[in-house]
């Protein structure tokens, strides 16, 4: 399979949450052979509102609009060669997409990158806000190989929560925070976790390769998650976003401190992770440059 | 008798070769555009043991590139991009320069500007923060002031720009020629005659690719340049023709000293390296195959080059350089009589 953009239907919306919806998108190879924590290469070919023109005519401002970004799959469905990618309306793309109605065709590469292990019998998994997306697939994969699964979920707000009923049917345990306390616990996503590590320290947490920490949202709290981990004596895999341009591993834009997060990555373990200095403290932009996070 | 020849000549295997003053380990160098633009991970293609190493073509002014896709691969050994030179500036750019160089070898630094004097300010600030050379990209599209070509495509222009950037540094000067033009010896001429000290050949040959299902060009910005194993051989001819025209120019007593070819393009074995040297490469350039090979590619091909002397018989690799321009001398040209 050549790693240039192939068409793909949209088969189904689903709103998932404020600005949050799933497209589930109508692909064999995706949907049988990617791993959670793989990500996929999804190109917006045209403005939503020039899809029914017959000869389509773009100005500088429609170009504007186009791009192809990274996006992590949270579902697949084999039996019916399907996917889904989970996708918050952010900028001009992700608005773009968002207007698209089910039947039209999206351009797609991958699956690409390195994905979570799956190498533990207890799995904690660790998601913020948008992150909770790749780690729903893990769950249900982890799930169906019978893994111990706790999950510890913090959203800002009630109304940005994902998935949550469905979550709880595949953990054995799961705690969902919310900053404003509008569910579940009040405060961030990191203090829960830590409280858990503290509770449950004496009953055999870190002891062995049988347990594994995955985690996934925002960089500070990864920051945090992983600073935990060591402190706990746990093992870590936690996936990493950068600015994309290539994603096939050539162009190295995406590079974080030698690591390139398109091929490297974007699930990277604990050993790497702690050569990564320049974690929650740098990213570059689509020019190279670095900024603050 | 014969295999104690032979083992004689295998211990003798010599990969090192000289580039405008600067004696590398082999001649394998990283193309520019291809893992360059972080000094951390040139230092990781270094460490698979490449030669010398080429950054991302860097400019006066931070430029985000254009909007993806930049790059694919439509068809086996068929890649395309058209990146629009991101990069952070060069004065941004200069602390990755110092990175990449505590890997040991060479850091050639690309450049490209919007006038002449811009390429020179690029070149002097790349000179003062360290690259050993600077590689000249006239050879991508880019929006320029000046034309609405390549000022590769343009033959006063590209002397304009050689000799901007040759008056404002000392360091040794590689230009990257572009193969869309009529004949590209013209602009090896024009690269000799403004005292350039090696030639880069070839850059990315332009190309398009339409999805016959979205119905619309792939690449974010429309047009872009072929590279990949599938432009291997045109890339070959190039550099023979280069190599043919600078001995005639030798031979005429216009050309004073050796002017090194670096060949590039489609390399994806040491079969194709040797291809390379025998049209007069000395030395050559590898890219678009990492998304093949991934950075095992270097290693692999350095282990392959051995080899291919060994079973040869050669110690050195200027023993068979050029050795195929012999038959091709022969392919009458209008200035060689």
């Amino acid at each position: 399979m050549f790693r240039t953009p192939r068409p793909t239907r949209i088969i189904r919306i689903v709103d998932e949450a404020e600005k949050v919806k799933t497209f589930y998108l109508q692909d064999a190879k995706v949907a049988r052979s990617s791993k959670a924590g793989q990500f996929v290469l999804v190109w917006v070919p045209f403005p939503a509102n020039k899809l029914g023109e017959k000869k389509i005519d773009l100005d500088a401002h429609d170009f504007e609009l186009l791009d192809q970004i990274p996006m992590s799959i949270s579902f697949t469905d084999p039996a019916n060669e399907s996917f889904g990618i989970t996708v918050k309306e952010t900028g001009e793309t992700t608005s773009e997409l968002h207007k698209y109605p089910v039947g039209q065709d999206l351009g797609i590469i991958g699956p690409l990158g390195h994905s979570f292990s799956y190498k533990a019998d207890t799995c904690i998994l660790v998601g913020g806000g948008m992150g909770v997306a790749p780690l729903r697939f893990l769950a249900s994969e982890l799930a169906a190989r019978k893994r111990k699964l706790i999950g510890i979920m913090g959203f800002r707000t009630k109304r940005e929560m994902l998935f949550v009923e469905e979550m709880r049917k595949m953990f054995d345990e799961l705690i969902v925070t919310t900053d404003d306390g509008s569910y579940g616990e009040k405060g961030f996503v990191t203090s829960y976790f830590e409280k858990y590590l503290g509770e449950h320290r004496n009953q055999g947490l870190g002891r062995g390769p049988g347990i594994v920490v995955c985690s996934c949202g925002p960089e500070l709290m990864l920051k945090k998650v992983l600073n935990l981990c060591e402190q706990f004596k746990l093992r870590a895999e936690v996936s990493l976003e950068r600015y994309i341009h290539c994603g096939i591993g050539i162009c190295g834009f995406c590079s974080i401190n030698g690591y390139r997060v398109c091929r490297d990555g974007p699930v990277f373990p604990s050993a790497r992770l702690r050569k990564i200095k320049d974690l929650g403290l740098f990213r570059k932009n689509s020019s190279g440059k670095k900024e603050n996070i | 008798m014969n295999n104690q020849l032979v083992k004689v000549v295998r211990e003798k295997v010599d990969l090192s070769t000289e580039l405008c003053g600067f004696k590398l380990k082999n001649p394998m160098i990283l193309a520019s555009g291809f893992l360059g633009s972080s000094g951390d991970l040139l230092k990781k293609v270094v460490a698979k043991g490449v030669g010398a190493v080429v950054t991302k073509t860097v400019g006066m002014e931070e430029r985000p590139g254009y909007k993806n896709p930049t790059v694919i691969e439509p068809m086996q050994n068929v890649i395309l991009n058209a990146m629009g030179l991101p990069n952070p500036g060069c004065r941004e750019f200069a602390k990755e320069i110092g990175i990449a160089k505590e890997g040991g070898v060479p850091v050639i630094v690309s450049i490209f500007g919007t006038t002449p004097e811009e390429f020179a300010e690029v070149a002097s600030e790349m000179d003062h923060a360290g690259a050993d050379m600077i590689e000249i990209n006239i050879s991508c599209p880019q929006p320029y002031e000046m034309s609405d070509k390549l000022i590769g495509q343009n033959l006063g222009l590209t002397r304009k720009v050689l000799t901007a950037v040759r008056n404002a540094t000392k360091i040794p000067l590689i230009v990257k020629l572009s193969p869309n033009v009529t004949d590209i010896t013209d602009f090896a001429t024009a690269a000799v005659e403004c005292n350039i000290d090696a030639i880069c050949a070839i850059n990315t040959i332009q190309a398009l690719e339409i999805d016959p299902v979205l119905e619309r060009p792939v690449l974010g910005n429309l047009l872009g340049g072929q590279s990949g194993p599938s432009i291997r051989c045109i890339a070959l001819r190039k550099v023979a023709d280069i190599a043919l025209c600078l001995d005639r120019m030798k031979n005429k007593g216009k050309l004073e000293k050796d002017i090194p070819i670096i060949g590039v393009g489609g390399i994806r074995d040491a079969a194709d390296v040797v291809r390379f040297m025998l049209v007069g490469a000395t030395c050559v350039q590898v890219g678009s195959s990492i998304l093949y090979d991934d950075m095992r590619i270097f290693p692999k091909i350095i282990k392959g080059l051995e080899a291919h002397m060994r079973a040869k018989g050669y110690a050195k690799t200027n023993e068979f350089k050029g050795k195929a321009l012999g038959l091709l001398k022969h392919v009458s040209h209008p200035e060689a009589n």
